[in-house]
Formats: C-alpha cells, structure tokens, sequence
C-alpha cells in the first residue's frame, strides 16, 4: 500500500513539476487575453460614445431608406409573457417593422392569449420553401385590422432552432431579427442594430446586439425603466459575467473583425444570406454559433468582402438562470454545443483560408474557451491531492492561486471601469459596490462551479457523439425539445468569463 | 529561488492596479454626478423660458430668447445642450427664435470654425449642428467635408447638406458614391437627396448612366421616391439595357413608383424566367404598383411561379389592379387546375377581405 502511495506520489510529483509552469503561463495568457480584449472593447465604445450625438439615430428613424426588418420570435409554452413582449416588439421605434411569432406546438394557452389580444384572424398563406423546415406548419393568422403588422404562424413542435427557420421562410422583409420570446428589447434597439447595415450597405450581412440580465431591474409593459442589480448572488455574479464577457468581450471581437458569435437573443442578419447558408441547423446544440460561424465559412469560401458587427448599446435584456440547476444546465448546454460547433468546423481550425476566422477567433475558442474548464477541473482535483500527499508546497498553491485570482479580479473590475466610462447603466451607488464584491467572490466557488458543470457538458457531447455517429441524432433532438422551458429560454451563446 | 519574492510583487502590482481602477470608477461617477447636479441647479431658474420657447405665444417666445441671449457664460454653458436639442421639437416662429439665439451666442460661429478643426468628432458635430439650423451659408464648407478623410465627419456633412435642401450639393453627393469604396454610404446620399427634392433630380438622372453601381441604384431609387416623371425614358433604359442586376432591380422599382403606363413595355420583360431572380420581383411588384390592366394575364401566370418570391408578388400586385385583378383572383382561386396558383390567390384575397377591400367572408 505504501509502495502504491509512494509511487503516486512520485508520479504526482514530475507531474506537477512539468506542468506547473505552462499551467501558471496559461491562467495569464488567458485573463491577459480578456484585459487585451476588454482594452480594444473600450478604444471602440470611446468612439461610440462620442460618435452617439452626431450618429443620425434620429435621421435613421426618419428615413424611408432604412431596411425594413422582420422579428421573429419563437415561443413555446409562453403564455406568461408573449402578449406584452409582442406588444412591446410592435411598438419598437423602427420605421417599418413586422413581428412574426412561431408558436412552436405551444401546449398552453400561448396561441390563445394571442388570439384574445391581436383578434387574429386565419389566413390562407403558402410559405416559402426557401431554408429547410422540419415542423408542419399548421395555419397562420395576422389580426383582422389588416394593419398590424404581425404575423403568427403555428406549427408542430419541432424545436427552437426549426421554428426560426420557419420564421425565415416567413419572413417578408430583407432584414430578420433573432429575439427570444422572453427578450425585453431598449426602444431604439432595433434601430441601432440595424444601423450598420445602412452604414455599409454593401458588406455587413450579420449584426448582434448587446444581451444583458434583466434580473432585478424594474420593468413596466414590457420595457426597463430601472437598471438595478438582482438580489441572489448567483445573478448578480452573472450580470458581471455578462457585461465582461457578452458585453464588452464581443465587441473587442467585432472591433478586430472576428465576431463568431451572434446572440440567439437578439441578432440581426440578412435574409437572403440566410436562405443561402440555409437557415439554422436544428441538430446543433450551439445553433447560434454555428449559424454564425457557418455564414463566416460560406462568405470566406466565396471570397466575399463582408462584416459581421457588434453593437454594444442599446440593448436587450433577458433572464438568467437564478438557481444553481438551471444555471448548471444552461453551462452543460453552452459547453457541449461549443464542443459541436468547433467539431463539425474543425476544417477551419487554423486553416489561413478563413482568415481571422480561421487563425485567431476559432484556435482562440479552442485554447481558452473549450480548454479552459478541463485545466480548471484537473487543477481543483490535482492541488488538494498534492497538498494531502505532501509534493506540493503550500506556499507554492497559495500564491499561484492569489495571482489567478488577482489578476482575476483586475479583468473584472477593468470590465466595470469600461462601463462606468462609457454607458454606466447602474446609476445606484449600492449596485457598483455589489458589482465589485461580484468580482471578487466570482473567483471563489461560481468559477469553480461552472468549470465543473463545462467539463460536465464537454463529456455528454463527447459520449453522445459516439453512440449517435448518424442514427440517433433525431431521438436526441426530440429529447432537447422536451427540456423544461426555463432551460430552452436561455440565449444559447457560447462563451466563458 | 525567488518566486515567492516575484509572486508577492505581482500580487501587490495588481491589487495596486485593482485599487487604483476602482478608485478611478468612484472618481468618475462622483464627478459625473456632480456635473450633472451643477448642471441641474444652473439650469433649473432657465427652464420657465426653454418652455416658453417650446409652447409659447410668439411674443413670450421672442421674451424668453432675448432672456436667454443674456444669460451669463456659466448658465449658458449649462442650458445650451438643451436649447440646441429644441431645434428638433419646435417649428415656425419659435425654431427662429432658437436659431437667433444660438447665433447670437455664438454657437453657429463655432461650428462654422469648427468644421475646420483637427478633430474629428468636433468637425462631425459642428456639420451635424448646421445642418439641423438650416445654416445655408454653410453649404460650401460642408461639400468639402464630403470629402473628408473621417466616414463619420463624411456622413454627418452628406445629412447635414440633405437638411439643408441645397440643389448644388445633389452633384457631390452622387459623386462620393462614385469613388471605391464609396465614401458615403448609398442609403444616407439617398436621403439627402430626397431631402433635396426635386432639384436632386437632374443630377439624379445624369448619374442613372454611372459606372458606379451604388450611384446608379441611389439615382435610380431616388427618382422613383420623387416620382420624377421626367426620369421615365432613363429609367426604362437602365431596366432594358443594364447590364447590372442591382441596377435593373432598382429601375423596376423605380419605374413602379412613377406609375407611368408607358413603363409597362419595359416592365413586362423584366418578369421573364431568364431574368436575374431580384429583377424579377422588383418587376411584379412594379406591375402591381403600375396598376396597368394590360399587366393582368402576365400577373395570374406568375402566381404559380417557380420563385417563391415572384408568386407570392404576384397576389397582392393583382389586388392593385382593382376590380379587374380582384376577379382574375377570384377566377384563379376557384379554377384548381393550377394549386400553387389558387393557393396565392387565395392568401390575396384574404388579405383584401381583411383590408376591406372585399366584403369579408368573401372567398
């Protein structure tokens, strides 16, 4: 037993000793890579902000130039709230605008409150067969007035993704907007998205919003009126993650023209691009991303001259998880769709063919974010087993661990000093300080946590992979659609802290 | 060793920085909230007259101008944001006595100084504040600046001359689309030169023949807006003979808004299979806008089209068509030889019933 013990030991021991370098070179490489990202977010919103008063927002509205966009918002089981969200998407300031709702197979009274609130009225419509759809389209209404534009189109369940493809086939306008049915969207939100596509006509085919948690702001028919932080710490933590990472993280991508990732929240492409790459794969688990990378492939493969934007403000607003188990199934989903994506693009891994796409943002994914968890994982396992055996210094963990989580911290609060300079939607003092205790307790337990519960989503893809390899990709699809629908709600955006 | 020794360093280094950023944050907010409370107190006696200038009769609003003519700089400095952010919301007498004030404190002397200065965000606002004045001795300098090396300086002069109305601009406006790539974006020439009007109209017709495709489709989207009936013999031109699907699309729809019936030789064509798909639908949807009756048969073969698209144009281009469209729905809906087509035709007519068109429940 001691032998056994010994040799443990000693292996634990050369391993510690070759890795712990290249491991200390990583957790800085990392956050090093945050800070660079979060410093060229904050040169691009310095411009935005200075740009806000001379940028023809007003000019935009006024203008029969501005592409007219269609929303689509796909519900199931929304009862609760799709009559103030639809009413709220209808009196977004854009000039011409329709909402198309895809009640997706909806058991409840989703249709029904629709129905009692629009008076909408069956009509005969053939849909276009443009982008595959799986799910039958069972009728479609608009409301009698004829005027509002709005249409619902009800179909059998099928899935969030397929219902978004439905919509686009839907859709009557050049321009389609991705929002959850949940989604409170900023009044001039869709105006700003869609304001690159003016501004550069010729190039820009995709643009994503900024998504930020709406846990704890006061809402009134359907808009944010106060921005607060929430009260659980467990939101709380996120509203940092997603202000770090969602916020300002996408727009240093899109600032160096590598932007992967489009939030299913509140994302705006054209449509006939999306015809083009066909729609949103309903057998991926990371649909927006993949959507996203997928037009990057296709544009690069035609040697096209395109963009794909970030706007940092205004904004839309969605619910994150408050309780640990759907935050856990949230992070197992986000981890093991990345996983999908990266591996059905792995072609484009550093190929020079893709340009950014290819050498920075994909390898990046990779490395940092695919990667980071399982280091994470085996260093919580490995550290307090060395220190039980006796091969690892105790000082030696104690400052390696200080230093992660220093340099930690100062990423966060280097987050929060971009939003003070630049939008400060948190006006109350109290929420800054919670803002900065997030930054420090995040580092202890939250990150832990949902490392765990990433290398936990990593290991399903892996496992599912194997046992699916062409058959059962259907059976595992219909079990998605049955997920609760706290859990299919959340934005399926792939990305870490 | 002397990790411990660099470790400490760098723990320290950092937390230093962590103080240090937090403290800049507390720093900022206290200072914004400072500005914006001082900003409030000096501006709080003044609102009686920014209101008055807003709602008032017009000799309280000549009253209050005059009071904030007279208004020491530090007052100033705080309403001024204010009194500028009126011009959007008043009209008449009222946006004068703006004006007068604004140039009476300087304000237009400014930014006519400032159009020439090094930065660029303080020459794109100073574009952006003539513009909103209507500032038309500012209309030279700001044709200048659609050639400034900054897109943001370049955008706010190109909407700046649109609010201004001034014909000579339509020239150079067209002619930022022709450099490669263009220095103003299609969309904000083309609102500009809406603005302009129908002055825009000879430049807009001369630059329908450009090599340039965003200054060919911005003309041809233009004189369709304005409804330049003059623009008919050009337009059907670039529809017949461009050799530029973008180009083509836009003339259809162009010639669609003039509603000419002359256009519908040139429209017919454009409907035809071999034709680029866009073109296509730019095409029906035009020969709905035409409301020609000669397009009718062209229109029912089109509702059981191959495209999607085209098909589903086809409908509501027929409803334009009045009673004549209406019955050729009715006779395509009721006659099943062709599914597709009595499927659209059907949708139209529900859309009519729902429009008033038709009595509803009307099949």
């Amino acid at each position: 037993m001691s032998e056994l013990l010994e040799a443990a030991r000693g292996a634990l021991t050369a391993g510690l000793d070759v890795a712990s370098l290249p491991v200390l070179a990583y957790f800085l490489a990392i956050n090093t890579s945050y800070l660079l990202l979060i410093a060229v977010a904050a040169v691009e919103l310095a411009g935005h902000v200075r740009r806000a008063p001379y940028a023809g927002q007003e000019d935009s509205y006024a203008s029969p130039m501005t592409l007219p966009v269609s929303v689509l918002v796909p519900a199931f089981n929304e009862e609760a709230g799709i009559v103030s969200s639809v009413g709220a998407l209808l009196a977004l300031r854009y000039p011409v605008h329709e909402v198309v709702v895809i009640d997706d197979g909806s058991s409840d009274a989703t249709f029904e409150r629709l129905r009692a609130a629009h008076d909408l009225v069956v009509v005969p419509r053939t849909p276009a067969r443009e982008v595959p759809a799986r799910g039958r389209v069972l009728s479609v209404h608009v409301p009698r007035d004829g005027r509002t534009p709005l249409v619902v189109v009800r179909k059998e369940n099928s899935g969030r993704s397929d219902a978004l493809n439905v919509g686009i086939n839907a859709a009557r306008h050049d321009l389609v907007c991705f929002v959850d049915a949940d989604s409170i969207l900023d009044p001039d939100a869709l105006l700003s998205v869609a304001g690159p596509f003016a501004d550069d006509p010729d190039r820009v085919v995709a643009t994503g919003g900024a998504v930020r948690a709406v846990n704890g702001c006061r809402v009134v028919a359907g808009r944010v009126v106060e921005t607060r932080m929430p009260t659980g710490w467990l939101a709380r933590v996120q509203v940092v993650e997603y202000l770090r990472a969602f916020m300002l993280g996408r727009t240093g991508w899109s600032r160096i023209g590598a932007l992967v990732l489009i939030s299913g929240a509140f994302g705006l492409y054209r449509r006939d691009v999306l015809v083009e790459v066909g729609g949103l794969d309903p057998d991926c688990i990371g649909e927006d991303l993949e959507l996203c990378v997928r037009v990057h492939r296709t544009m690069r493969d035609q040697g096209r001259d395109y963009r794909v934007v970030f706007v940092a403000e205004p904004v839309s607003w969605t619910e994150v998880p408050s309780t640990r188990a759907v935050l856990a199934s949230q992070r197992r989903r986000w981890h093991r769709g990345l996983w999908e994506v990266l591996w059905r693009h792995r072609d484009m891994i550093g190929n020079p063919r893709y340009g950014r796409i290819g050498l920075v943002a994909l390898p990046y994914y990779v490395v940092f974010e695919l990667a980071a968890p399982l280091l994470e994982v085996v260093g919580l396992v490995l550290v307090p087993l060395g220190l039980a055996l006796g091969v690892v210094d105790a000082g030696y963990a104690l400052a390696f661990l200080l230093v992660s989580c220093v340099y930690a911290v100062f990423v966060s609060v280097a987050a929060l000093a971009v939003e003070e300079f630049s939008f400060h939607r948190y006006g109350r003092w109290r929420d800054l300080g919670v803002a900065m205790v997030v930054s420090v307790v995040e580092n202890l337990g939250y990150r832990q946590l949902t490392a765990v519960w990433r290398v936990q989503g990593l290991w399903a893809a892996l496992r599912r992979r194997e046992q699916v390899w062409g058959v059962m990709t259907r059976a595992g699809f219909a079990e998605e659609a049955l997920v609760p629908a706290t859990a299919v709600r959340v934005p399926l955006a792939v990305e870490a802290p | 060793m002397t990790t411990p020794t660099a470790v400490a360093a760098a723990v320290t280094a950092l937390s230093a920085l962590v103080v240090l950023l937090s403290l800049g944050i507390a720093a900022r907010r206290s200072w914004r909230r400072r500005v914006d409370l001082r900003r409030r107190a000096l501006s709080e006696p003044v609102r009686p007259h920014l209101l008055e200038l807003l709602a008032g009769e017009p000799d309280e609003q000549a009253a209050a101008a005059t009071r904030l003519s007279a208004l020491d700089r530090r007052t100033w400095g705080a309403v001024e944001p204010s009194v500028v952010a009126l011009l959007g919301k008043v009209r008449g007498e009222g946006r004068r006595e703006v004006v007068r004030v604004l140039a009476h404190r300087g304000v237009l002397a400014r930014a006519r100084r400032d159009l020439r200065a090094p930065s660029a965000s303080r020459r794109a606002r100073a574009a952006e504040l003539l513009g909103v004045v209507e500032e038309q001795a500012a209309v030279r300098p700001l044709v200048r600046l659609l050639r400034d090396r900054d897109a943001e300086v370049r955008l706010a002069a190109a909407r700046a001359l649109g609010r201004l109305g001034a014909p000579q601009a339509a020239g150079p406006l067209l002619a930022a689309l022709e450099a490669v790539p263009a220095r103003v974006p299609g969309p904000v020439v083309a609102q500009a030169l809406l603005r302009i009007g129908s002055a825009a109209a000879g430049a807009a017709s001369r630059a329908l023949a450009s090599p340039s495709t965003p200054a060919a489709t911005t003309a041809a989207e233009v004189l369709g807006r304005l409804g330049e009936a003059s623009a008919l013999e050009g337009l059907r031109e670039r529809l017949e003979h461009d050799e530029r699907p973008a180009v083509r699309a836009r003339a259809a729809t162009a010639l669609g808004r003039l509603g000419l019936p002359a256009a519908l030789p040139a429209l017919l064509p454009a409907v035809g299979p071999h034709e680029d798909p866009a073109v296509r639908v730019a095409a029906t949807r035009a020969l709905g806008e035409l409301g020609a009756t000669g397009a009718a048969p062209v229109l029912c073969a089109l509702l059981d089209d191959d495209d999607d698209r085209v098909a589903a144009e086809a409908g509501p281009a027929l409803l334009r068509l009045g009673a004549h469209g209406l019955d050729l729905l009715r006779r395509a809906d009721e006659d099943g030889a062709l599914p597709g087509a009595s499927a659209r035709a059907r949708e139209a007519l529900a859309l009519a019933a729902l429009r008033g068109l038709v009595p509803a429940g009307a099949p």
